[in-house]
């Protein structure tokens, strides 16, 4: 009925204006990636040089410019990883059984502790910022990828537990069922009949926990003294109080996409599942 | 401060010039003058590890990054850099030394917050005296800033190793084109040439302002806290330091109230009013006041801009705005009085596992190696070796470095001021720098905040 | 732990204590890492606690007072949840609009250019957020920013936005471009897995798009409408990135939120007592909505 010529071009009209809202500051932002400075255009006009150079320069840094301290963001891309990656292990293995006993218990304390999780998740972190900061520091983990990785493992613990239940709740219980009765352990049963099964979710589950500790930025912020330095903290320190390197910010931030995209093209479909903690499948 | 009197210095640095070439090492006693603090031989520290903090991104401390192999060989002192973002400087410092934990030997710090530091620092009397003989010696080595950072109790905690002060840069092909210059005189009645009175600058920047040209007359960095920065320092060079004797501040004072609204009201006006300065300077740190002025953008630039001296010197880097010249930023009292400066130092916390090793970094970074190589972009503190660099002829740095530090003074310091009082100044300064308050309301806001903070801190009584 | 049933209730004592600590493993991380940090941030927050100046006292609910005395602190609880309002409706507004308009895209046109107009509209979501911070802040300057460039270009003046009373809306534009994907792809899950029936049956008894969408898609997407929104508004609450990249909580105070309050007391003064205690009233509404939400959600269940 609503198939009429006026109705199609007006949803276009609108998809048009949505797809500009979304897309047009990426695009001024990637032609800056894509100049030097004094290119950078001064008025609304298409750059006049267009070079990767600062991509190269962001990456490796650059004495070329004859201000030598533009620092190469390599070092904050380890950083990056190696905390990311510790929190996913950590959420990982503290998260795994607890989320096993959730999905397969039923008890009013489960459930408390269960909707506890949710309670932590939405604690505004700002505010746990001084108690953890003294703690880090006390332990002597201030800037080191230790000390922020135990704090980001605390903060997507709950996003873990609440991913890894949901994943394992799609797990039929008919396999372990037989396979206590034939007298196997708890541990067995977790290991080769629960994890391979829910090896999917943990991939899911390890995805978005490695993405949250990625993109973090009050906690690195605070905890590191700048060697362990995480990208978000590099990229928006490119414009410091001495210097500004606009197109080395614009290139580092696509740069930083890398994972998300790719995150995003192998598990979008789980996109939403992460982002409501699996209240919405 | 007179030009005759630099001039007459002259010839003391000749003889001093002469002088560096004896090496001034493997000597004890009497400080001899022209020569530098030596390090221990024998390499007592040999294997020691030490931290030390310094600011990322910082370009004339890159040299000295670099040169640290040299020392690391000479006393076998292995060096580890912290680089921490230039606007947690002064908190992350503080909070490591404060927490005993150990974690730096050395504590790096410039003028705007170092007050926090004495109780956490151990003094450098004797150290000092054991090089230079005595510290009036070593003051008179360095520049009197260096009086100005000394603790209530007399004694220094800090050491030098950097000095910097806010220049201003104008395009040559500007201000040296015929046509400009005679269209200038036509319309002021005075010469083209940089400015020396703040009604100049005023001038020169309308003259200049053309947007629709995509030119502007000046950009500076007042954004956020240099631009509260660039506000102390013009108020200082008006002859005020910020706290009288009594611990009260001169802004109370009508003089002093007049020079900060003058001042504030000249930051202001620039952008909203008479549109002589670009409007992204209320938003502007140094980095990008370079950047806009060398996209050509705007006829004088001012901020911490020595660091880009040596750069703005090379032709293939300033396509756009060809050759460049230094002034001395004018005074709001006329004579210039002195201005805000940075002034950069290390001290040894007490919590150092390692203050002797320490000890021999801070000489080593004051020897000439490191100080000259480091000197594009900054002055050194010690006299003589400033001289020589901005001065002489062939020096590294602009002329108007040197006479915008040479009179620099530091406010003394109490520790409480550099937290409350200094965020409550950069939140009042943003509004009036946004057009939100007026010049008096900053002031009658600032003079609140310093009277309750150091009232309850009991400095004033 | 024998009251757990289901599956695990069949395995012996050892395999019940090894269960318990397998689930007690996260808790003692939590009760160490998020449980005390709490204890210690509600018992700071009766303190003058400066550790810069060797200050360490008991001051009782002084803190406390002295914020709720300040008309500052009012207008910093005012202003976050000014934020958090206009962010959380229009970014609600947007998504479900895009999410109808992704639908009606597939069922006008083809699936394929449904799935695409979506990858576009989720653009932003694979930006960190501080890369959308200093992104935006950037096309806000005069010289280099797009904006500006409109402004010019269509013959008007520059403007220092982000120095301006502007920069607190600014910031939240910001918010709302980054975080509606958030929103629109719960809804567009949502609206993809109706069932169609009823929808189908409206249509036939002759109701028009409006009152398919109040009378029956609307009703049926709620209980997903509220789950998104409690989130959002939370998250938006905890928002710290742009506002903190963008402004630095100022021109003044102008765009401080209680976030940003807390963490210039904090790391900024280094008055970790008053920090604290701004941090325990930061608390108050995340704890006061996840309660009711909580609540709500077991009644509905019920």
């Amino acid at each position: 009925m609503n198939r009429s010529f006026t109705y199609r071009t007006s949803l276009l009209f609108l998809a048009a204006l949505a797809a500009l809202w979304t897309l047009f500051p990426f695009a001024w932002y990637f032609l800056v990636s894509l100049t030097t400075p004094g290119h950078i255009p001064r008025r609304f006009s298409f750059p006049d040089v267009l070079t990767l150079d600062s991509y190269t320069s962001a990456l490796f840094g650059s004495g070329a410019k004859g201000i030598s301290a533009n620092y190469s963001i390599l070092p904050n891309i380890i950083n990056s990883f190696v905390v990311a990656g510790l929190t996913v292990i950590g959420c990982t293995v503290l998260g795994f059984g607890a989320a096993y006993v959730f999905s397969r218990g039923r008890s009013t304390t489960l459930a408390v502790l269960f909707n506890a999780l949710l309670v932590i998740r939405m604690t505004p972190a700002v505010s746990l910022a001084v108690p953890i900061y003294l703690m880090i520091s006390a332990y002597g983990l201030s800037d080191t990828h230790l000390g922020l990785s135990l704090v980001h493992t605390m903060l997507s613990l709950p996003l873990a537990i609440w991913l890894l239940k949901g994943f394992i709740d799609g797990i039929p219980t008919e396999l372990e069922e037989a396979a206590l009765i034939d007298g196997a352990s708890v541990l067995q049963v977790l290991r080769y009949i629960i994890l391979p099964l829910a090896a999917p979710g943990v991939a899911v589950a390890a995805c978005f926990v490695f993405l949250a500790s990625y993109v973090e930025f009050m906690f690195a912020s605070i905890l590191s003294r700048g060697s362990s330095d995480t990208l978000p903290i590099a990229i928006a320190g490119y414009n410091s109080d001495h210097q500004t390197f606009y197109n080395e910010m614009a290139a580092a931030s696509f740069m930083s996409m890398v994972p998300l995209f790719i995150f995003f093209y192998f598990a979008g479909r789980y996109m939403v599942r992460g982002l409501t903690m699996g209240a919405v499948k | 401060m007179s030009y005759k009197m630099l001039f007459a210095r002259t010839a003391a640095a000749a003889v001093f010039g002469l002088s560096m070439i004896a090496p001034a090492t493997g000597w004890a006693g009497e400080f001899v003058e022209g020569t530098f603090p030596p390090l221990k031989a024998g390499k007592p520290y040999a294997g020691v590890t030490i931290t030390v903090p310094t600011q990322k991104g910082w370009a004339s401390f890159a040299p000295a990054v670099e040169l640290t192999r040299n020392f690391e060989e000479m006393t076998g002192i292995k060096v580890q850099y912290d680089m921490i973002p230039g606007s947690d400087i002064p908190s992350k410092q503080l909070l490591a030394v404060s927490q005993n934990s150990g974690t730096y030997d050395i504590v790096t710090q410039h003028a705007t917050s170092f007050g926090s530091f004495f109780r956490f620092l151990t003094p450098m009397t004797e150290r000092i005296e054991g090089v230079w003989g005595s510290v009036d010696k070593f003051e008179d080595w360095v520049f009197p800033a260096q009086k100005g950072v000394k603790n209530t109790d007399g004694q220094h905690y800090f050491m030098p190793f950097h000095a910097n002060a806010q220049i201003g840069y104008y395009r040559k092909d500007l201000f040296e084109n015929t046509a400009e210059q005679a269209a200038f005189k036509a319309k002021y009645g005075y010469d083209l040439a940089p400015p020396t009175t703040i009604q100049q600058v005023r001038d020169i920047a309308a003259f200049f302002t053309r947007p629709d040209k995509n030119l502007y007359g000046l950009t500076t960095n007042w954004g956020g806290g240099q631009g509260y920065a660039a506000f102390l320092g013009y108020y200082s060079d008006a002859g005020f330091d910020l706290l009288g004797a009594d611990y009260k501040p001169t802004m109370k004072t009508p003089e002093g109230r007049q020079a900060a609204i003058d001042v504030l009201n000249f930051m202001q006006g620039s952008i909203h009013k008479d549109k002589i300065v670009n409007p992204d300077s209320a938003n502007f740190q140094t980095g990008q006041v370079s950047d806009f002025f060398l996209s050509g953008s705007s006829a004088m630039a001012y901020g911490w801009l020595s660091d880009y001296w040596s750069f703005m010197q090379k032709p293939e880097n300033i396509k756009q705005v060809g050759p460049v010249g230094a002034f001395r930023f004018p005074s709001f009292a006329g004579e210039p009085k002195g201005g805000y400066s940075s002034w950069w130092m290390m001290g040894i916390p007490k919590d150092s596992k390692n203050p002797d090793a320490a000890w021999e970094y801070i000489k080593w970074i004051l020897n000439e190696h490191p100080q000259i190589e480091m000197a594009a972009g900054q002055l050194p503190p010690i006299k003589d070796l400033a001289y020589r660099t901005a001065v002489e002829p062939g020096g590294i740095n602009p002329r108007a470095l040197y006479d915008a530090f040479v009179e620099a003074k530091i406010t003394t310091q109490v520790p409480e001021m550099s937290q409350q009082p200094r965020t409550k100044g950069v939140e009042l300064y943003t509004e009036v720098i946004a057009n939100k308050i007026t010049a008096e309301q900053f002031v009658d806001g600032y003079v609140a905040e310093i009277e309750k903070t150091l009232t309850s801190a009991g400095y004033i009584k | 732990m024998s009251h757990m049933v289901s599956s695990v209730a069949r395995t012996d004592r050892l395999g019940q204590y090894l269960l318990g600590a397998l689930l007690a493993l996260p808790f003692l991380y939590i009760a160490v890492f998020y449980a005390y940090p709490i204890y210690k941030v509600v018992s700071l927050s009766l303190r003058d606690f400066q550790i810069a100046y060797g200050i360490d006292d008991w001051i009782g609910l002084g803190n406390y007072t002295e914020l709720l005395s300040s008309a500052e602190t009012w207008r910093t609880l005012g202003r976050t949840l000014l934020y958090t309002a206009i962010c959380v409706s229009v970014s609600f507004g947007l998504g479900l609009g895009m999410a109808l308009l992704t639908v009606s895209l597939a069922d006008a046109f083809s699936e394929r250019f449904g799935r695409a107009f979506r990858h576009i509209v989720i653009a932003p979501m694979i930006f960190i957020p501080a890369a959308a911070g200093v992104m935006w802040a950037f096309a806000y300057t005069e010289h280099y920013g797009w904006v500006n460039h409109i402004l010019i270009a269509l013959g008007l003046q520059a403007y220092p936005w982000l120095v301006s009373d502007a920069a607190f809306f600014l910031v939240m534009v910001t918010d709302i471009w980054g975080w509606t994907p958030f929103i629109y792809l719960i809804l567009l899950a949502a609206l993809q897995s109706l069932p169609q029936e009823p929808i189908e049956a409206a249509r036939v008894d002759g109701a028009n798009a409006w009152q398919v969408f109040r009378y029956v898609t609307f009703p049926l997407l709620k209980p997903v409408i509220v789950i998104a929104l409690t989130i959002k508004t939370l998250d938006t609450y905890r928002a710290f990135d742009y506002l903190w990249i963008m402004t630095n909580g100022g021109p003044g105070t102008s765009s401080t939120t209680l976030n940003l309050a807390t963490y210039k007391a904090a790391f900024q003064n280094l008055d970790f007592g008053k920090a604290s205690a701004l941090a325990v009233i930061t608390m108050i509404f995340p704890l006061t909505v996840m309660i009711l939400f909580l609540t709500f959600r077991r009644r509905g269940a019920k």
